[in-house]
């Protein structure tokens, strides 16, 4: 009873201004972070590194994002290292863990009172205590992770000669970045040296999808799995289909824009390119790791990423981006435009008009802040457009992957990309949190009158 | 300054006519109905039109009336009408005028403090007689 109530009371401060609750609790663990990571056990060389480099690592873990400034294996020292790791998880948690207990707010807020018995019924999630749910995202974590690692550590042990505690490491490494679609890699080089080797790949491509769906979706999974019932939610049947999508539509038009490129699918085998191909989809969206050079794809490849990296992954999951929930509403609402509905239907339900204005705003605020941070680092750094664009888009999306420029950039631009990387990940959360919360009662309405469009 | 110099609640042919010409005349004037049509076929010739059940202080208080606003109650239906008198009432409004359909009517309005009523069919009655008896 007594952690009933407890549970009740953290979860009215959280509802009171969810939006600067998160965001403080995000900016203390990046504080902390960069205290940690300035001090000069934490880098390899025994000197402190300077404040901004610890900075943009820090905010880069603690947004899961997996830019960087300096290389991780030869710069950071092992407590460095373990402090990106920690940074990382407490990041993807916090995300996760904050993002669902928002989504449950909003889902019982939303919920008129005559009708919590029956969505109790239908959207279980939103009817667990706060605990409960933060201890299911725990235990989900971990279950995958340490699968991941086992996959990871076995093949690096039998395939690579790694001694035991070396593969055991970067396994735990690489499975803790690549579930919270951090994309911080051990190698200069990222995935590179695994591109033909579908042991390391797949178990990386696989919890980064899972990592990357968000966790309602994955409680509607696990609870059909569990027990018949009538229907999924629209949320989940629109990410799940969104992502696969994506994924696959993604790696197929990467595959054909590279298959010739002797810098990057080109050499490789068909198997190889694919697998490639696949990986750097399922990267995009929003982990990070790069299997090939980034920095000599095509353009036309560079755009495609651009796009798979804004939209991003699921909802409340490790993922960032606008999400594919958000991009995809937009293209309902198209669709009914376009048909000339009278109003805007997603899979056989009726989808209100605060959701279309809350996607709206969240899509055309994102793009506004690339636009704006493209534009700053285009006039800070000697970059052409196609690399900026890439480097923002990569910030704002977390997702991490570079076309190389990273390192070279000058003070103001690593700035720039360090608030492009928090409001990223933070920004599209706590605004849709705070759009969707927003209630004011307002008890007149004014006459209709149309403005052209178009 | 009050933000409108009138406010008509109740659009019906009555309300219509006295804000039209009011709003032609120059003046700030806010139309209030809970007929989303009857709105929005006045809303190219009044500038300030609300669509709202103005019966409750919020509401009026949200349509931004002050006590210096007069505000003029153009509905016929008798519950809609006093509770509306009654709300102004309670935010304080020096001038009500209203417009009442039957004697009851008039005398409730009365009671509540209202400055003004007339009785459009017995008005008009008496001044068609005045006439007649003219001729």
């Amino acid at each position: 009873m007594a952690q009933g109530t407890m549970n009740t009371h953290l979860l009215n401060r959280l509802v009171a201004n969810p939006a600067r609750t998160v965001m403080m609790g995000f900016a203390t663990v990046i504080a902390l972070g960069t205290l940690a990571l300035w001090t000069p056990l934490a880098a390899e060389t025994g000197e402190s590194t300077d404040v901004l480099t610890a900075l943009f690592t820090a905010t880069s873990a603690t947004c899961v994002t997996g830019l960087t400034t300096v290389d991780t294996a030869t710069h950071w020292s092992t407590f460095g290292e373990v402090t990106i790791l920690a940074l990382i998880q407490i990041g993807g948690l916090g995300v996760m863990s904050a993002a669902t207990l928002l989504v449950m707010v909003i889902g019982r807020r939303l919920a008129a009172p005559a009708n919590v018995l029956t969505s109790a019924e239908s959207r279980a999630i939103f009817h667990r205590t706060p605990g409960d749910v933060v201890l299911g995202i725990v235990w989900f974590t971990l279950a995958v992770e340490v699968a991941t690692t086992l996959a990871l550590s076995v093949r690096l042990r039998v395939a690579y000669h790694d001694g035991w505690s070396e593969a055991l490491y970067s396994g735990l490494f690489h499975a803790i970045s690549a579930f919270n679609n951090a994309g911080f890699a051990l190698q200069a080089d990222s995935a590179v040296p695994w591109v033909e080797d579908p042991w390391m790949c797949v178990p990386i491509m696989a919890s980064v999808m899972v990592g990357g769906l968000g966790f309602p979706v994955w409680w509607e999974v696990l609870r059909h799995w569990r027990q018949q019932f009538r229907r999924w939610t629209t949320h989940a049947r629109i990410v799940l289909w969104g992502s696969l999508v994506l994924w696959i539509g993604g790696a197929g038009a990467l595959a054909a824009f590279e298959w010739r490129n002797e810098d990057t699918l080109g050499p490789l085998g068909t198997g190889g390119k694919f697998l490639a191909a696949a990986f750097q989809s399922v990267a995009a969206r929003t982990a990070g790791f790069n299997s090939i050079d980034i920095g000599a794809l095509h353009e036309e490849s560079l755009l495609l990423l651009d796009g798979l990296m804004f939209i991003g992954g699921g909802n409340a999951g490790t993922a960032g981006g606008i999400k594919v929930s958000t991009f995809a509403l937009l293209g309902f609402v198209i669709w009914a435009e376009l048909r000339g509905e009278p109003s805007v239907r997603v899979l056989r339900r009726r989808l209100s008009p605060e959701n279309m204005r809350q996607a709206l705003t969240v899509v055309l605020l994102g793009v506004g802040l690339v636009g704006g941070s493209t534009a700053i680092l285009l006039v800070v750094t000697p970059f052409t457009l196609d690399a900026v664009l890439f480097e923002a888009i990569s910030a704002f999306g977390t997702v991490g992957m570079s076309t190389g420029i990273t390192g070279r950039l000058p003070p103001s631009g690593e700035v720039i990309l360090i608030g492009m990387m928090f409001l990223g990940r933070l920004g599209p959360l706590t605004l849709g949190a705070a759009l969707a919360l927003r209630h004011r009662p307002r008890r007149f309405e004014v006459p209709h009158e149309r403005v052209l469009v178009g | 300054m009050a933000r409108f110099d009138i406010a008509v609640i109740g659009l019906g042919r009555f309300g219509a006519a006295l804000a039209l010409r009011l709003e032609g005349a120059g003046r700030r004037v806010l139309g209030v109905d809970i007929d989303e049509a009857v709105v929005d076929g006045l809303a190219e010739d009044i500038e300030h039109l609300a669509i709202a059940e103005a019966r409750d202080e919020e509401t009026l208080r949200q349509l931004g009336i002050t006590p210096d606003t007069i505000v003029v109650l153009g509905m016929t239906n008798v519950a809609a009408s006093l509770m509306t008198a009654t709300a102004l009432n309670e935010l304080g409004i020096h001038e009500v005028w209203a417009k009442a359909g039957s004697r009851q009517h008039y005398e409730a309005l009365l009671r509540l403090g209202v400055t003004r009523i007339i009785q459009p069919e017995r008005d008009a009655g008496l001044s068609m007689a005045d006439d007649l008896l003219q001729r």
